[in-house]
């Protein structure tokens, strides 16, 4: 199995992410300026009364296209053990996948057609 | 110095059997606690990915790559898993305003 | 392998052809695709020839004569829904494409040799159902029960993969001949790991099929579901979750029956009673039917925990009759269309519609196992394999049916009885062609079927 020397890269990139995050908290805030006011100190609030409800409705169409994104992103995942042994599935391999991305060509196909990508409509 | 000791043999596989074990349990507790419909989402995933790490760590052990394919499989099968879990939760928000699954109370009996 | 293909294709034909606005169309495409799956998964069997070959799915008897009925009760729940399906005709093609879809998940998971397929079969026949659940998109209920069924689901299926994972950190291996192999060798010397992801599969099998102490989604995703969904969660996605429980149960894992098997019959007891006593009180009927189909599952466990060569068949012949019931009285339920699914608008069915009503009361009879319909003969089969092995297991099995045969006959007599004369008349229900054919069928299996089980 694996030796401690192996273990080293990561503890470096662990101590060295944590080491960036901590300075940078500790030096904004010796650096930063500090004004206190009562204006400054009050809450923000804006010239316009606040009008409405926060939550107003988020168009579904935004979802549609996010949860599709997902979808076909993650399905890729198939085309890293094909490239890694590329060579050694010769034809059959080739055929293989060109049936997975038919069929994945198909899904997208219907997905065209019911009009789930049309933004406005 | 039990952590010393651990990195002069290398990670043997128990310390992934109970990562992976408390890693599912964290993911089972989620389930059965939370009441946000999108945490419970999250909370299996993490169980999934407790699984994953679980087929790896035998895989590794054993020499032979079955479980590493299942992991993919498992993976892609849990993404679509997620897609169907959110799109019905953007259902049941559109009707109900809400994802708290204590709201989710209409059938009964 | 073949028939697989070709259901899988006439569903992306059918979903594609529902572009074309013409219901018609997809009902005529998914049913030649399913009579010519059921085709090509008979004469491959037949002539044990296989012109496509993969060594991950093996379609010996066990799994073409399951797949033959999973094949029927498809057709016969499309045939059932289609009068529903066609009020939509933009959705007429997903609907039945996701059946079809399911469909296959469900032969995948009575024909698998390896978890692999194991797996990628049941996420297939479920996911398309968690959809299905959610389609009725007005109706909170139905959404309600989408949401459940796929949390118990996802839920179930994570349980699943932490099990096969331990059992593959036993064993070494996916494939169920070497798993076996492995368990028959190392007798008595098992490593724990074998019998941690044991238990975690078996939970997992009791989420899917819904019993005992993880049942309580199955009332409520019933309930909320389009019939059709429930229909088809009846038959076909129980038969498919039995199949692949035999499977690995009573094949893989045979080896260490005297671990598992005391569990399972405890279990089975909690089923049976559980399932029954809340039926009692039911005034839904898709609720009534949720209960009642854990009843009989609690039955159906009877086949996986005795060992007998003969409880595959067993299992086949009880869920055969059990599919055909549930079909039936789902067809009822849609045909006589109340909006709040109450059991009460079963009265006076048979002077309304005397056939409907007949085959409504053969479901009902057949579901109590009264003696010349099809339900006794797989009650019978399954009790007469039990009692040498575990008589007390078939005297609770027994007391239980008693307890069935109550509420069961209460409905008949309402299915029977006038109705109130201070009340307006019902109107007589229309009937569509189809689901003619479907109540036709279903009332000759009924009638006729458990004789052909016996011999």
């Amino acid at each position: 199995m694996s030796s401690a020397q192996d273990y080293l890269p990561l503890v470096i990139q662990g101590v060295v992410a944590l080491g960036f995050v901590v300075s940078v908290l500790i030096v904004t805030h010796l650096l930063g300026p500090r004004v206190h006011s009562k204006k400054k100190d009050s809450n923000f609030e804006c010239g316009i009364e606040s009008e409405g409800n926060a939550r107003f409705p988020v168009s579904v169409r935004y979802f549609l296209t996010a949860i599709l994104f997902v979808l076909f992103d993650v399905e890729v995942i198939f085309f890293y053990p094909y490239a890694v042994n590329f060579k050694a599935l010769e034809l059959e391999g080739l055929l293989a996948v060109i049936l997975f991305v038919a069929f994945f060509l198909i899904g997208f196909l219907y997905v065209l057609k019911k009009g789930a990508l049309e933004w406005e409509k | 110095m039990i952590l010393a000791s651990i990195f002069e043999s290398g990670v043997s596989i128990q310390f992934y059997i109970v990562l992976s074990t408390i890693l599912f349990a964290i993911g089972v507790l989620g389930v059965l606690i939370r009441k946000n419909a999108i945490i419970v989402l999250m909370c299996v995933e993490i169980m999934l990915n407790a699984v994953n790490l679980l087929m790896v760590a035998f895989s590794t052990y054993f020499g032979n790559g079955d479980a590493q394919v299942f992991v993919f499989f498992i993976m892609v099968v849990a993404a679509a898993e997620a897609t169907i879990g959110l799109s019905i939760l953007v259902l049941l928000y559109r009707n109900n305003r809400s994802v708290d699954i204590g709201l989710f109370n209409k059938l009964k009996g | 392998m073949v028939a697989l293909i070709v259901i899988f294709i006439s569903g992306l034909l059918s979903l594609f052809l529902a572009f074309a606005k013409k219901p018609w169309l997809v009902l005529l495409t998914a049913s030649a695709g399913l009579i010519a799956g059921g085709i090509s998964l008979f004469t491959q069997f037949y002539y044990q020839y296989d012109f496509i070959h993969y060594e991950g799915l093996k379609f010996d008897g066990f799994a073409v004569a399951f797949g033959l009925i999973a094949i029927l009760f498809t057709l016969l729940v499309v045939l059932t829904g289609y009068s529903s399906f066609k009020d939509k005709p933009q959705h007429t093609g997903d609907y039945i494409a996701l059946l079809l879809f399911s469909l296959t998940g469900a032969l995948c998971m009575l024909s698998f040799t390896d978890m692999f397929m194991f797996f990628l079969g049941l996420e297939i026949l479920s996911i398309p159902i968690y959809v299905m659940a959610g389609s009725n998109k007005d109706d909170v209920r139905s959404s309600e029960a989408s949401l459940k069924y796929f949390m118990t689901g996802a839920f179930a299926t994570g349980v699943l993969l932490f099990g096969i994972a331990w059992i593959y950190g036993g064993t070494a291996s996916f494939k169920l001949d070497e798993i076996t192999a492995f368990i028959y060798n190392a007798e008595g010397t098992h490593s724990s790991l074998i019998y941690i992801g044991l238990l975690m599969i078996l939970s997992a099998f009791l989420f899917k099929v819904g019993a005992a102490p993880f049942h309580f989604w199955s009332p409520d995703v019933y309930d909320g579901s389009p019939h059709i969904v429930t229909g088809f969660m009846a038959a076909v996605v129980k038969l498919g979750a039995f199949g692949a429980f035999m499977k690995i149960f009573s094949v893989t894992f045979a080896g260490l029956h005297d671990f598992w098997a005391p569990a399972l019959s405890v279990l089975a007891i909690l089923t049976m009673f559980v399932g029954n006593l809340s039926a009692l009180k039911q005034i839904r009927f898709k609720r009534l039917l949720a209960y009642s189909s854990i009843t009989h599952v609690g039955y159906a466990l009877l086949t996986i925990i005795v060992q007998s060569p003969d409880s595959a068949f067993n299992l086949w012949a009880y869920i055969f009759s059990y599919g055909f019931s549930t079909i039936g009285l789902i067809t009822v339920a849609i045909i006589i269309h109340d909006e709040e699914d109450r059991i009460e608008a079963f009265r006076g069915l048979v002077r309304r519609n005397p056939f409907t009503g007949f085959v409504a009361i053969l479901g009902l009879l057949s579901l109590a196992g009264v003696p010349p319909l099809m339900g006794f003969f797989g009650k019978f089969l399954v009790f007469s394999e039990a009692i040498t092995q575990y008589p007390w297991l078939v005297a609770i099995a027994i007391i239980n049916s008693g307890i069935g045969i109550f509420y069961y006959l209460r409905m008949v007599i309402l299915v029977l009885q006038k109705e109130d004369d201070d009340k307006p008349k019902t109107p007589r229900h229309k009937v569509p062609v189809l689901q003619m054919i479907v109540l036709a069928i279903c009332a000759l299996a009924l009638l006729f079927g458990g004789n052909m089980l016996i011999f």
